[in-house]
């Protein structure tokens, strides 16, 4: 059901992004950070998009909220939110819509809280610079959003440096979410908490979302937070998405190499197995290698992965793969030896 | 078994805070064996590192290194102590000053402790650390920190450690700040220097998984204090300690037939006082009972290669001389396991 949307843009979704590019200039020429990014989100939606550092998320995560700063520039693409393009709204369509549609959850969130105010103080800010309300209904809504994070509203009271970080993440969600936004981009929220703290503010945004009804956009490179959580995943690498899907297929049958990788390296507790890197490193963005960006990397790499770029295209149902093994394999085939040597011309 | 390092009784508290209670722990020198520290921030997991590497001293209890009190070293056994139990941080970031090459951290160590008698056998043993690794001696000398990504500059600090030959590598975090795909290299790494240069390693981290793969036993603490003990099958397969168990129930494995415990989780308010003398874990724990206000638990041992200081366990009998590594398992045996997937390494 769902996972049409990821197949194509489906009539009913909330945010469209299409063609997305976001560049930093550099003085060795523009750093692509992200390159031909689209997805689709339907209202409810929960997309995790993961990847390694310097693979273009953050980018992505401010590039969606129209955020992006020098010497980062959209270059192009369309930002589709209920049928309305955040590229093309003026600046003050585009304060009312964000936070009231699409807010942000910022990559610690901890440090995005004002230290020297109350943080009821902050929550009031951020509502009131949308919707004007009685002291007493804005006291009730601050109480209701701190209640729905799972904070006892006297914690209102408190100042950041007061709170724990799993409570000032909670507390960056109830602003976050405090004028019930259509889509909510989480950028790494639990990257510096501990894991049960790290579970509880994802149940805790799980619970909000599934309230709201909103789509998540949740950033990440924890393929097992993102497992939990999501119920698409898009895998980005070098500033594209290599492969999306539902999230069952992309863990149990991924079909990109680097899909497959980044599952593998992650051991789980079952049995003891010879841990699993990927072996060398990301591409520099300035100086992207020809064809795909993965091929120095990757294990099956034959020679049409050093001359061509793959484009996303469907592979299975619901699922979007960029990689010349298909559509000539069904799956990823077990042994890339026997690849290369297949493809070797 | 003569014991490598030992803590006896070994506390560190700061004012009334205590934040590390009472810990008694020996590896052995015969059987280099893999540790792994876990636990939540506060719980300890770094002052027993710092404990354990002499940049602190206890405020009660002795550490022995190879027999010797620490704090009674002569200066020239102190210098054997530094150079044969090493550290490896977390942050592969601040460890390098920016404006010296790579070369530096490495040659540093060789000039300090008269490793070499001339450049050129420097120059060798700085190769070969460096190889050891997986790093490329042509491609990481004469560069910059920020040349190099942060599993590079990691790598380069376990090739640091490597180079002086130590028996004792206390890894606090290595991996947190480095990426998925190349956390497993790095933790490969530790283990093989473990299996093939017979250096114990002590692995600190809040990753369950990782200290399972790669370790033969676990210490969760908790508050300062031991939750429970024992090899990673017991601990991680099977926890028994509500604390444990609740960790264990944490990880997000991504495997979706194993999802996330659903039960709600009451929350410590952070740095806030426990409440009474008895478990620190009771105002948290599912399973509380009056006893567990009063007094905290014992050691109880339910397995033999287990313990856990939970009141939930009292029939079990508990541990006597109170030192964790009683119930340590022996090290795997030495074995060069098959990689599941087939990737060449470069």
């Amino acid at each position: 059901m769902m996972a049409e949307t990821t197949q194509q843009t489906a009539a009913d979704a909330v945010l469209v992004v299409e063609g997305l590019n976001v560049h930093y200039d550099t003085t060795s020429g523009p750093a692509k950070a992200v390159s031909d990014v689209s997805f689709s989100l339907r209202p409810g939606e929960r997309l995790g998009l993961i990847g390694e550092s310097g693979s273009g998320k953050t980018t992505m995560a401010t590039a969606l909220m129209r955020l992006t700063r020098a010497p980062g520039r959209i270059v192009g693409g369309s930002i589709m939110l209920d049928g309305r393009d955040i590229l093309k709204m003026s600046i003050k369509e585009l304060r009312a819509t964000r936070l009231r549609d699409i807010a942000l959850i910022p990559q610690g969130a901890m440090s995005s809280l004002n230290p020297v105010m109350r943080l009821e103080d902050q929550i009031i800010d951020a509502i009131a610079a949308h919707v004007q309300l009685s002291r007493e209904a804005m006291a009730a809504r601050v109480a209701e959003l701190l209640a729905r994070v799972g904070l006892d509203p006297a914690v209102g009271r408190r100042y950041p440096h007061e709170l724990s970080g799993g409570m000032k993440q909670r507390a960056a969600m109830a602003i976050a979410t405090s004028l019930s936004p259509k889509v909510i981009v989480a950028d790494e929220p639990t990257s510096a908490l501990d894991v049960v703290v790290q579970r509880q503010v994802m149940q805790t945004l799980g619970k909000l979302q599934g309230g709201l009804g909103a789509a998540v956009v949740l950033i990440g490179h924890d393929m097992g937070l993102i497992a939990q959580f999501a119920n698409t995943v898009g895998v980005m690498y070098a500033g594209k998405i290599v492969e999306i899907g539902p999230v069952k297929q992309m863990i149990e049958a991924p079909r990109h190499p680097y899909t497959k990788l980044l599952v593998d390296s992650l051991p789980g507790i079952d049995q003891k197995r010879a841990l699993t890197g990927i072996p060398g490193l990301p591409p520099r963005l300035v100086d992207m290698p020809e064809g795909c960006s993965f091929s120095p990397r990757c294990p099956y790499a034959f020679d049409r992965c050093l001359r061509e770029t793959p484009l996303l295209q469907p592979a299975g149902p619901a699922q979007r793969v960029a990689c010349h093994l298909y559509p000539d394999h069904a799956a990823l085939p077990a042994r890339p030896a026997a690849v290369r040597q297949e493809h070797a011309s | 078994m003569s014991a490598l390092i030992e803590l006896q009784r070994a506390a560190k508290t700061y004012g009334v805070f205590t934040a590390l209670d009472d810990i008694t722990l020996s590896l052995s020198e015969d059987a280099p064996s893999m540790t792994a520290v876990a636990g939540e921030s506060g719980s300890g997991k770094t002052t027993l590192a710092r404990i354990m590497l002499g940049f602190i001293p206890p405020s009660r209890g002795t550490v022995f290194y190879r027999g010797k009190d620490v704090a009674a070293m002569s200066g020239r056994e102190r210098r054997q102590f530094r150079r044969e139990v090493q550290p490896v941080f977390q942050d592969p970031f601040d460890v390098f000053n920016p404006f010296y090459r790579i070369d530096h951290v490495l040659t540093t160590p060789v000039r300090r402790y008269g490793l070499a008698h001339s450049d050129a056998e420097a120059r060798k043993l700085i190769e070969e650390a460096l190889s050891r690794v997986g790093l490329r001696p042509q491609d990481t000398l004469g560069r910059f920190p920020h040349e190099l990504s942060g599993g590079q500059r990691q790598r380069v600090m376990v090739a640091r450690a490597v180079l002086l030959k130590p028996k004792l590598i206390i890894a606090d975090e290595p991996v947190s700040m480095v990426d998925a795909s190349l956390r497993a290299t790095i933790l490969d790494e530790l283990k093989t220097l473990n299996r093939e240069l017979d250096i114990s390693i002590v692995y600190i981290t809040h990753d369950l998984t990782t200290a399972f793969q790669i370790c033969d036993n676990i210490v969760i603490l908790y508050r300062g204090a031991v939750a429970e003990a024992g090899s990673v099958e017991r601990v991680i397969g099977d926890p028994k300690h509500p604390y444990s168990q609740l960790l264990v129930s944490s990880i997000p494995l991504p495997d979706l037939s194993k999802p996330w415990g659903g039960e709600e989780i009451r929350n410590a308010e952070p740095g806030g006082p426990t409440r009474g003398a008895g478990c620190k874990f009771a105002e948290r724990c599912p399973h509380v009972i009056e006893m567990c206000w009063n007094s905290p638990p014992p050691p109880y041992t339910p397995d033999s290669d287990r313990l856990a200081t939970c009141f939930l366990y009292r029939d079990a009998p508990t541990l006597e001389d109170h030192s964790i590594s009683s119930v340590f398992r022996a090290p795997d045996p030495r074995s060069v396991q098959p990689l599941s997937f087939e990737v060449s390494k470069s």
